[in-house]
């Protein structure tokens, strides 16, 4: 990947179209973490991609575009977000674990099975990207505190609260 | 339905491949053939585009002084010419080019100048904390910024350096600087230390200090704090950042500052349009263009945009560590210069178009979309 990404610095489009590539699930999975709507996420990731190549210069090592090029669609879904009007509300009740994402809709175009949509909807919205860059992307706790600019306490605390969250949603109620 | 998920089965699941989508696709590819163009018309300017850095946002309270480090061919500290040399060493790293040499000033040619020990230089201008010495060795000051050439010590090793990958290291150090003209502190603005790594122990980097909104006189004493060290180095576990932060609380006073002879010049505009959307001012250097756009209704989140077109109708790029609203000008006709302001959403609808080898598309979606325009001939008095 670091060849690619150096490549790529070097004004090289194909090599950069290959890291995308390479990246294209995650960064799928990701914006379906944020955002609504296929649009959007289409959207958001492809302004993620042309915000990436212009700015590619800027990366001072190969070895962080994977964290590099998360931070910027993840900005690029905030501003998305933003823009609906929707409310980024780091305080989350029980009842905001029911949004308005359906695990059946984002099925359609998402997983071949309804687990992975059925998973994300019961999770706090705001604990939903940390859990797919923890679970789904395999980044560290410290990682995502950089990513999503926020204390690493905080991440450990929402995949905690995230999970107990989880089992008791299950326990108790099931599918929805 | 499973009642329980183990942490394996949500990576499992989380991590799972997600079916084909038309639409996302479609969107993907619209942007990888804006990439093919983009790099073509990139390879066309190659010659005029160096590394462009993009700063932070510019309300933060403190400097942000950012320096990646290559040793792939690291000079010792004993071979090191070590005065005047900063400016040469990273004119090839950044966007700025060539500091003009007649403007940059040396802080050691007063007496005492530094001296030689046993451990090590010891420099007019300097401070040490927790094993950490910073030295500042020359400075470059225009009217719109303080370029500040810095040499960082550690008594120890910087942490990890082993572990590095292609031995890079990012740095980044939090600081703050009181200048005499100003009784308060300067607390906006920000600058990256765009450097070179000597050895293990040793880090030199020349730091833009913004003055924007500022008046700066032409001579003036600055007090420069340090607070704390940053150092990014790749996790051995996988791929990532980790960084390690080091206080290094101190303080290097009474930096005499002097303008260069072509410190630059200020242009006023003071022009709003009915959107409450205009410029106030335009700061030209011999090396950056800064503009002063004026948004009246900024909170009332009407966000903008700037964009400067040189006098070929081609975009100026960020200069390095600059942050938005100052541009580098190297090897640009600033003869005359045309300033769009627009709302943010509509300039990222439109800023692929900037690099299209056809300028006029670029510069026809500004006029059809920017909220404020004003055509600049620099070349007046």
């Amino acid at each position: 990947m670091e060849l690619l990404v150096k490549k790529a610095q070097r004004g090289d489009a194909e090599a950069f179209v290959a890291l995308i590539e390479a990246n294209k699930e995650s960064l799928k999975r990701i914006a379906f973490s944020y955002l609504k709507n296929e649009e959007d996420i289409a959207d958001a990731i492809q302004e993620t991609i042309l915000d990436a190549f212009e700015h590619i210069k800027t990366l001072r090592k190969a070895v962080y575009f994977r964290t590099w090029l998360v931070r910027i669609l993840i900005n690029n879904c905030t501003k998305i977000y933003r823009k609906n009007k929707a409310q980024v509300n780091y305080e989350y009740t029980p009842e905001e674990v029911l949004s308005d994402k359906t695990g059946e809709n984002f099925a359609i175009f998402f997983s071949t099975d309804l687990e992975f949509c059925d998973l994300l909807t019961r999770l706090p919205e705001d604990s939903r990207t940390i859990f797919q860059l923890y679970f789904g992307e395999q980044f560290t706790m410290s990682e995502i505190a950089e990513i999503l600019q926020i204390n690493e306490n905080t991440v450990k605390s929402k995949i905690h609260r995230g999970k107990k969250l989880l089992r008791n949603e299950l326990e108790n109620g099931g599918a929805r | 339905m499973k009642k329980q998920y183990s942490d394996e089965e949500i990576k499992a699941i989380l991590s799972a491949s997600t079916t084909d989508n038309d639409v996302i696709n479609q969107k993907m590819q619209e942007a990888y053939d804006i990439v093919r163009e983009r790099a073509t018309a990139q390879k066309k300017n190659e010659k005029t585009f160096r590394k462009v850095w993009y700063g932070l946002a510019s309300t933060a309270a403190v400097f942000v002084l950012v320096f990646a480090v290559g040793a792939t061919n690291p000079v010792w500290a004993a071979n090191i010419p070590i005065i005047g040399s900063i400016f040469q060493k990273v004119q090839e790293l950044w966007n700025y080019g060539e500091v003009p040499k007649e403007g940059v000033v040396s802080l050691e040619t007063e007496e005492p100048e530094y001296v030689t020990e046993s451990e090590g230089e010891v420099y007019l201008y300097q401070a040490t904390a927790n094993g950490v010495t910073f030295s500042l060795t020359e400075y470059y000051a225009t009217n719109q910024a303080v370029f500040l050439g810095m040499r960082i010590e550690s008594e120890e090793e910087f942490p990890s350096f082993h572990e590095i990958e292609e031995n890079n290291l990012l740095i980044q150090l939090f600081a703050g600087a009181d200048v005499s003209f100003d009784e308060n502190r300067l607390s906006s603005g920000h600058g990256y230390l765009e450097g070179v790594q000597i050895d293990e122990h040793t880090y030199e980097g020349v730091l833009r200090m913004d003055f924007k909104d500022m008046e700066i006189p032409e001579t003036f004493e600055m007090d420069f704090h340090i607070m704390d060290v940053y150092i990014y180095f790749a996790n051995p576990e996988k791929t990532g950042l980790r960084h390690e932060t080091f206080r290094a609380d101190c303080k290097i006073e009474n930096i005499p500052i002097k303008l260069s002879g072509d410190a630059g010049r200020v242009i006023e505009i003071d022009e709003v349009n009915g959107d409450g959307v205009g410029l106030a001012s335009i700061e030209i250097s011999p090396i950056e263009l800064t503009i002063n756009p004026i948004n009246e209704n900024s909170l009332e989140e009407l966000v903008t945009f700037a964009v400067v077109l040189d006098a070929e109708g081609r975009k100026l790029e960020f200069g390095d560590g600059s942050g938005e609203n100052v541009f580098a000008i190297t090897g640009r006709d600033i003869s005359t210069v045309t300033v769009y302001v627009c709302e943010w959403d509509t300039y990222m609808g439109i800023k692929g178009l900037a690099l299209e080898e056809d300028t006029s598309l670029f510069q026809n979606a500004l006029e059809e979309n920017a909220l404020y325009k004003k055509v600049i001939d620099t070349t007046e008095e």
